[in-house]
């Protein structure tokens, strides 16, 4: 019995230890006392078990207590930190203000680069389907040429999910451009997405109204966005009507079955009219010999592409091997020559293909760099935030030893300081995102992008970025949580506590890395600038001023061009008109297969139909034979001019090539004769990216999409609106086109232009980071030297051997930056002019001039505070000892 | 003046010590409290206020020695402290000067 009655004293250990643990008054020896005495009491009145309840049942409810009153102390003492806080941001406004600038900036730009990046790597993943969506990409592998292309013909979607189980559908792709006749009948070209209904299954483009299982089934239909259909048919309510299209040379109805929703930009193809693959003649769609779509298929799910791409060689020989042998020789396997590649759709925005990609993309390498750029502009935004936290930090020594001397203890000093600097960081966060949604619209109109604050919101945008700033936070307070409080409140409080030679080694290495990267970029910057100056600069091998393009897509302009002609030269301020196929630095250029008379060898060549008037023109410098003529008759049957890299191609010195044949493949066996009159210089006609292709020039003068006139320099918007008038008279009805030459082939390097501007944007916020920087660092310098530059004042030192002593230490910081970024920048930058195939040489002096642009604003800045300490009375900084 | 009234709360707490005089700890304020405002606190926020108040200087303590009977652990005497009897002093002045000015408390009418 004696022992029942000892067990029934004891209450259950673990709730004791618990007890115990979160009172810590005497080992919570007082409060536990009253309970075993009230447990007693129960058990003893209403049974063990109900006491063992009542206890368990008190010991979770003094959980919340604890809880709260553990806050509730806390808060108080928290209070008390944010009031000190304050009152140093409020102090020091201006260590605040260049510090939470500095932090805002840097945060800021390093933001608007990610949402950049995000917006980039997130490219088509708004598709369902998208990890199962692959383009059918071919490899030709044919001597010289390896090149991936991802344009197909139109016969091998079908076949492909016919031969396959593993494809469960396609969609064939093919952009054009149309002109369509609006409600007013008048005509505007229009870029068109050719495709299969089957867009709407495996992509997710949506239509507003209409069906998307038939919408584009039919022959000659269409559908278009709600803001297309207002511009054509004058109202949203265009499903049933029809509109008027050039097609093919001929007027065509085209049924509106759907108005379609806007496809979203982050869509690596992009359009907002839709027409149905079906209106093109079923011959041309199953022709295997031609490449001008694209092809999408959708794998079955748990389909690998590597295993169905093994299967592809069986399908290339059932459908093209006979074909290829035929061409190439009988020997030849079509799988030595093509093989069939599944692209991933994720893939092509970031790696697109080198060349006939549907549309302009983006590319990994800029990524990379971009975000290379922000991940340094957030490290020299989060060096400054934390040299001028330590900077300022050494001033609250005193605030330390007092805190110390009245109990407080270390960790909650720490914590004082960590916390700190991280409300700190929060506050700049709020200004870089107020930043952000200032500058948002600039940076789109720079990228050319549709970036929206909108992104940041999502929930784990929000961790990453409490996250960055939290370490952002964290990272500045360390420095002054761990060495300040390490300070012997006794020295501290007699005055003595100077910071150690040790503390400003690490500040001044600090400042070295920060410029080091602000000189990097700056050194990119001008290596781009450069390169661009380069490209505009460099001769293309004809002159690109003063050329206005007009296009000519119509019949009636083909026909009456000689009477346009005739009437445009009279007029003095235009030189000569010219009309061919295409022209320079268009973005698409045809090829066909040559072979010389006296060889098998077949040679793919790039292009052009032109007339007399063109080799003129442009200023092409025929360098063997002769241009184009008149004069000879015979020239319009078959007369080709080469450049020099087509000469060389098919084997010929271009000396030697003039008067030789040429035979053109109209099928397998038969061939068109040609009779080359002239070599011309090499010329750029793609962009500088590319060593020049070989080019072949054939006199067509009927056949012609593009007229080039060169006019007078000077009064060219007169010029313009004189051939715009003629034009008016002579093809009345005919929409009138025009761009630039320059500014067509400029266009070739918008990615680099925008490069260009992005670069220059954060470098220079990068320097004035870092300045900000610099100048804290500067002020702190000199009013911590205020007496020793007294003194040096008093034993005769002049303001400029202030000065010198000042600024020669900042000088050396930003020297020692310089040989840091000098090879980081050279290495960076010449990977980027790999880019190229025409490069401007890197040359001594973008570093010359980026270390002397450092060396002058880092002066400037130092200068402010130096000169006032040079200049200052030194009675009143030894006045007060 | 701008004085700080103790809440309602910390004068029940405060008053509970005062009327127990020795022998306030724990157990006794707790059944005390029962039967003056008829609500049972858990020890756990018992203590919690009882800790702030002394924190705050209206409540000192002792302990006594350990006893067996509270299985070896010793009470904790409560005493009201000069400051903790100002502020009920306080407490009071300000309550009657409130409910003087009223007569009689009557339902508003219809």
């Amino acid at each position: 019995m004696r022992v029942m009655m000892k067990k029934y004293r004891r209450p259950p250990r673990i709730a004791e230890w618990f007890i115990q643990r979160i009172f810590p008054d005497r080992g919570g020896c007082s409060i536990l006392g009253d309970m075993i005495e009230t447990y007693r009491c129960l058990a003893e009145d209403r049974g063990l078990f109900w006491a063992l309840v009542w206890f368990w049942g008190q010991c979770l409810k003094a959980l919340p207590y604890f809880l709260i009153d553990e806050f509730y102390w806390r808060f108080n003492m928290l209070k008390n930190y944010f009031k000190i806080a304050m009152r140093n941001m409020f102090r020091n406004k201006l260590y605040s203000l260049i510090n939470l600038t500095g932090l805002a900036i840097g945060l800021a730009a390093c933001l608007m680069i990610w949402l950049w990046v995000q917006d980039e790597m997130n490219y088509d993943r708004f598709h369902t389907n998208a990890d199962r969506i692959y383009r059918i990409e071919r490899n030709v592998d044919f001597r010289d040429i390896h090149t991936q292309t991802p344009s197909t013909s139109g016969a091998f979607g079908p076949a492909l999910v016919d031969d396959y189980p593993e494809i469960e559908n396609y969609v064939r792709v093919h952009r054009n451009e149309l002109s369509i006749k609006d409600h007013r009948n008048i005509f505007h070209k229009h870029q068109i997405i050719v495709a299969d209904n089957s867009i709407f299954e495996i992509f997710d483009f949506h239509l507003e109204s209409g069906d998307p299982k038939t919408a584009l089934t039919q022959p000659k239909s269409m559908v278009l966005t709600r803001d297309n259909a207002l511009k054509y048919l004058g109202t949203a309510d265009a499903v049933g009507k029809s509109l008027a299209v050039d097609w093919r040379g001929t007027l065509a109805d085209f049924q509106i079955t759907g108005i379609l929703e806007e496809v979203p930009p982050n869509s690596h193809v992009q359009f907002d009219v839709l027409a149905s693959i079906s209106s093109y003649p079923p011959e041309e769609l199953n022709y295997w010999h031609n490449n001008f779509l694209y092809t999408y298929v959708l794998l079955r799910e748990g389909t690998s592409p590597e295993e169905a791409e093994k299967k592809f060689p069986g399908f290339l020989t059932k459908y093209m091997g006979a074909d290829i042998a035929k061409l190439l020789g009988p020997e030849t396997d079509v799988n030595d020559v093509f093989q069939l590649k599944l692209y991933p759709l994720l893939d092509i925005h970031l790696y697109p293909a080198r060349e006939f990609e549907i549309e302009p993309q983006g590319r990994i390498s800029s990524v990379y760099l971009f975000s290379a750029i922000a991940f340094l502009i957030l490290i020299i935004a989060c060096i400054n935030f934390m040299n001028l936290s330590t900077a300022r930090a050494s001033k609250r020594a005193r605030e330390v030893g007092i805190r110390k001397t009245v109990g407080a203890h270390r960790r909650q000093l720490r914590g004082q300081f960590l916390g700190e600097s991280v409300l700190m960081a929060f506050m700049a966060l709020i200004l870089a995102v107020l930043l952000i949604s200032l500058f948002i619209p600039v940076f789109n109109s720079i990228s050319g992008k549709f970036l929206s604050l909108r992104i940041l919101f999502q929930v784990s945008n929000w961790m990453i970025l409490i996250g960055i700033v939290l370490a952002a936070g964290l990272l500045a307070g360390l420095y002054p949580a761990f060495f300040l409080t390490r300070y012997d409140p006794a020295r501290v409080l007699k005055g003595g506590a100077q910071s150690g030679t040790g503390k400003s080694i690490f500040r001044s290495s600090m400042a070295v890395i920060q410029f080091g990267i602000s000189i990097t970029l700056i050194i990119g910057t001008l290596i781009i600038f450069k390169q661009m100056d380069y490209i505009q600069k460099k001769s293309l091998g004809f002159d690109k001023e003063n050329v206005i393009i007009l296009s000519a897509e119509s019949n009636t302009i083909r026909q009456n061009i000689e009477a346009f002609r005739n009437t445009l030269t009279q007029d003095p301020r235009v030189k000569s008109v010219a009309v061919s196929s295409n022209v320079p630095g268009s973005g698409l250029f045809t090829d066909t297969a040559y072979k010389r008379p006296d060889s098998d060898d077949v040679f793919p060549l790039i292009f052009m139909y032109t007339d007399y008037e063109f080799v003129d023109t442009y200023g092409f410098e025929v360098t063997h034979g002769r241009a184009f003529s008149k004069e000879f008759g015979t020239d319009i049957d078959g007369a080709i001019m080469l450049n020099e890299a087509a000469a060389r191609e098919i084997g010929y010195m271009p000396e030697e090539a003039v008067g030789k044949k040429l035979l053109r493949f109209i099928s397998l066996n038969e061939f068109t004769e040609f009779t080359i009159v002239g070599v011309v210089k090499d010329f750029h006609f793609k962009s500088l990216h590319r060593i020049i292709d070989p080019i072949l020039l054939a006199l067509d003068p009927q056949n012609f999409n593009t007229i080039s006139v060169r006019v007078m320099p000077g009064d060219i918007w007169g010029t313009i609106g004189f051939i715009q008038q003629k034009w008016g008279e002579i093809f009345p009805g005919e929409q009138f086109e025009y761009n630039f030459l320059d500014s067509r082939i400029d266009l070739l390097y918008r990615s680099e232009s925008r490069m260009r501007s992005i670069f220059l944007i954060f470098s220079i916020l990068s320097i004035f980071v870092a300045c900000l920087g610099l100048f804290g660092l500067a002020t702190f310098t000199a009013e911590e030297r205020t007496k020793e530059i007294g003194v040096r004042k008093v034993l005769g030192a002049s303001a400029a051997n202030i000065l010198l002593l000042l600024s020669k230490e900042f000088s050396k910081w930003v020297l020692i930056a310089n040989l840091i970024a000098w090879p980081v920048a050279y290495y960076m930058m010449n990977r980027w002019l790999q880019n190229f195939a025409y490069q401007t040489t890197i040359g001594l002096w973008p570093f010359l001039l980026s270390a002397l642009l450092a060396l002058i604003i880092a002066l400037i800045t130092v200068s402010y505070q130096s000169v006032r300490a040079a200049l200052a009375d030194p009675v009143d900084c030894l006045r007060y000892e | 003046m701008d004085t700080k009234f103790i809440s309602r709360t910390e004068e029940f707490l405060l008053l509970a010590v005062w009327q127990l005089k020795e022998n306030a700890y724990g157990v006794t304020i707790r059944k005390q409290l029962k039967e003056a405002i008829g609500k049972t606190w858990s020890y756990g926020a018992l203590f919690v206020m009882l800790c702030r108040l002394e924190k705050k200087g209206y409540l000192t303590s002792y302990f006594t020695d350990p006893s067996s009977q509270r299985g070896g652990k010793s009470k904790r005497i409560f005493q009201l402290s000069f400051q903790g009897i100002k502020a009920l002093k306080e407490v009071r002045e300000a309550h009657e000067s409130v409910w003087s000015e009223i007569e009689e408390l009557t339902a508003p009418q219809e």
